[in-house]
């Protein structure tokens, strides 16, 4: 899949390039407004990650003259965090809106949603990594034959991580998902509630499923 | 067009007032002057006409009095101005008597006598010359009960001399009263301002960099002197407010330097020879923490410079207190339970507010409380309905703070224990940005704390009109 990265800030399209080369993708990018521009109007990209602060030609007049001739999915990316600069980038079209400074991570699986969204991969009843088995339908998570017994927290933790299974999820996505709150709180929460449940779900057995990404944050996933 | 001076206008407007006062006050006196000189003209000639009627109430036929006249020419002598004419009523073209220089054509005076005796009659006329004159005209009987009309007229140029001559010097008085009148209003006015210049001269000197000037009040007229009052108190929030900007920005230097030099220091002192990548990222992993610090001090000044200009805010809702602090306390009850410390929420009221900041506000408070509350204690949320506000006390027990230190707890950056709040990750932001969510919902936060026993937050709302 295609992504453009409209960017001119070289550090920052250099390690946007970077992660998401790694992340499987293929990356252009573009240093102004008017080659971003370009390039969105000429090639089929799957998504245009675009700064608002660019010289020559705007994000916003970017976004607005590809608009009128292509639906190509638009992230913004700016240090503008106000609602009124929120709300006029999703009304000119954008289809996400991420402010600076942003976690990689969190980037990525913004990047992930999007390209899901047009997929419609419907995700499966009973979530299923290596032998854990989450039955949301039922509240009911099993390891191979094993019934674990979870509190809500827990299970909404384990949910999350079974959904995005293979995807760092950061401390701050975290909170945001599982407890909705959406700033930063100086607590361990996550710490706390990461090393519960892995007592329940990966202590007890050999192969372990929850992995911590150190600096960035965990992952849900069997690893050989 | 650039409007004219302050002691202008005043001294146009003075003249402008003066000259109608004038001129107004001139009209009374000439209107007055006239009727009363009128008045005595009119008495005068009345008493003469008594004089002369008793003069001619001696006569006995009108033929007598062209034969002796010296009688009534008595009564008239030695008053230039009178004129005195008798005629007979038979023959009215040739007088009986005639004294005096008046030279009035008697008719109409003479055509209203006809009917009545003894009325006094009195009449304006002009002569040929322009003379202005007042007859006084009456039938008067003899002794032997004929009547003749006498008319008695006196020439009123003195009194027009006097008039015009009033006119005169007034007409010329004005202009000079006028620009006197204007000139004292535009010095007046002038030596008034003159205080202005003090104003001048300290709103030049004063600039961000020098804002000690103040305005000197002694001598200054009272209207100046409390504008410059003001400007002075003006002055003075302005010289904290870019006092309290520069330490803060002085503060925020020293908060970001360091962990930039941290960053900066490990960054060199690894890449100073090969290591193993096992190395490496265990010194990429603790830069991010760093970091992680230094995004944290941005994002909380960004907050707070985004409620400090509160244009693109959302609107306020109703908010359930209790349900934000239950909400913010199941985030916390894990870390707490860790610690082995009982979290409970007590009471509940409603109050309008912008969600998020609320629970940013309690979860701030929270973690706080948490951070210095001993294992075993309870840190409790106690929501009160007051009966002009709404409160909510967060409480723990511990060590406390000492006194001299809450005046300045919610002040950006201030730290009661610096380098340990620090290395726990604290921004030192906190309090501040609890203080300023609680200024934008009009409330206040406030803290009370007993050393060794407990200590107190509390967040006052504005109570809910429903």
């Amino acid at each position: 899949m295609r992504i453009l990265v409209v960017e001119d800030e070289l550090k920052a399209a250099e390690y946007l390039h970077q992660g998401l080369t790694e992340s499987g993708y293929v990356v252009d990018h573009a240093a102004t407004g008017a080659d971003g521009l370009h390039l969105a109007q000429q090639q089929a990209y799957d998504l245009v990650i675009l700064d608002v602060n660019l010289p020559k030609l705007d994000g916003w007049d970017v976004l607005e003259q590809l608009r009128r001739t292509h639906s190509t999915r638009v992230m913004m990316l700016t240090a503008r965090g106000r609602l009124a600069d929120r709300v006029r980038g999703l009304d000119l079209g954008a289809d996400d809106y991420l402010v600076k400074p942003f976690e990689f991570p969190e980037l990525l699986a913004r990047v992930r949603t999007l390209m899901r969204r047009s997929e419609n991969i419907p995700v499966p009843q009973v979530l299923k990594v290596a032998d854990l088995e989450l039955d949301p339908g039922r509240h009911r998570a099993f390891r191979g034959e094993q019934r674990i017994d979870l509190t809500t927290k827990e299970f909404a933790l384990l949910h999350l991580l079974m959904r995005q299974s293979g995807e760092v999820l950061t401390r701050t996505q975290i909170i945001s998902l599982v407890w909705d709150m959406n700033f930063d709180c100086d607590t361990n929460v996550v710490e706390v509630s990461i090393r519960r449940l892995r007592a329940k779900i990966d202590d007890p057995f050999d192969s372990k499923l929850i992995h911590t990404m150190r600096g960035v944050g965990y992952v849900l996933e069997a690893r050989e | 067009m650039k409007p004219a001076s302050l002691s202008l206008r005043l001294g146009l407007t003075m003249s402008t007032l003066g000259a109608l006062l004038v001129m107004f006050l001139a009209v009374l006196a000439y209107f007055a002057l006239t009727h009363e000189l009128n008045t005595l003209s009119r008495d005068s000639l009345a008493s003469k006409m008594e004089q002369i009627e008793h003069s001619l109430s001696l006569y006995t036929d009108p033929g007598e009095i062209s034969s002796k006249p010296h009688i009534l020419l008595d009564q008239v002598m030695g008053h230039d101005n009178l004129t005195l004419t008798i005629y007979d009523r038979s023959n009215q073209r040739s007088p009986l008597l005639k004294s005096g220089t008046g030279m009035v054509d008697p008719r109409p005076e003479l055509k209203a006598l006809r009917a009545t005796v003894d009325q006094l009659t009195y009449s304006d006329s002009t002569d040929a010359e322009g003379a202005k004159y007042l007859t006084l005209s009456k039938l008067i009987r003899l002794k032997n009960g004929t009547s003749v009309p006498v008319l008695l007229s006196m020439d009123n140029a003195h009194d027009q001399a006097l008039l015009s001559a009033y006119l005169r010097s007034t007409l010329m008085a004005l202009p000079l009263l006028l620009i006197f009148i204007g000139l004292s209003a535009w010095a007046a006015v002038q030596r008034g301002l003159a205080p202005m210049r003090e104003f001048r001269k300290v709103a030049a000197m004063v600039s961000t960099q020098d804002l000690d000037h103040r305005l000197s009040v002694v001598n200054m007229p009272q209207e100046l002197s409390e504008l410059a009052q003001g400007i002075n108190f003006m002055l003075h929030r302005l010289d904290n407010g870019v006092q309290q900007l520069s330490q803060f920005s002085d503060d925020l230097a020293h908060e970001l330097r360091t962990p930039i030099n941290n960053l900066m220091g490990k960054a060199q002192v690894t890449l100073s020879r090969e290591r193993t990548s096992e190395e490496y990222k265990d010194v990429l992993v603790s830069c991010i923490e760093e970091l992680e610090r230094v995004a944290r001090i941005v994002r909380d000044m960004l907050f707070l410079a985004q409620v400090s200009h509160p244009a693109a805010l959302a609107p306020f809702e109703l908010i359930e207190l209790e349900d934000e602090a239950l909400k913010v306390a199941d985030l916390f009850s894990l870390s707490a339970q860790e610690k082995r410390i009982n979290l409970s929420v007590v009471g509940s009221a409603r109050v309008l507010g912008d969600r998020l900041m609320i629970q940013r506000a309690i979860s701030n408070l929270l973690s706080n409380a948490l951070r210095h509350c001993p294992a075993g204690e309870t840190v409790s949320l106690l929501i009160e309905q007051g009966t002009s506000n709404v409160s909510l006390l967060v409480s723990n027990p511990g060590a406390g703070i000492e006194a001299h230190h809450l005046p300045y707890l919610f002040e950006r950056f201030y730290r009661v224990d610096s380098s340990r709040s620090r290395a726990q990750g604290s921004t030192g932001l906190g309090l501040a940005i609890v203080r300023s969510i609680m200024s934008l919902h009009q409330g206040v936060a406030q803290v009370q704390s007993l050393p060794g026993t407990m200590t107190v937050f509390r967040l006052g709302f504005p109570k809910v009109d429903e």
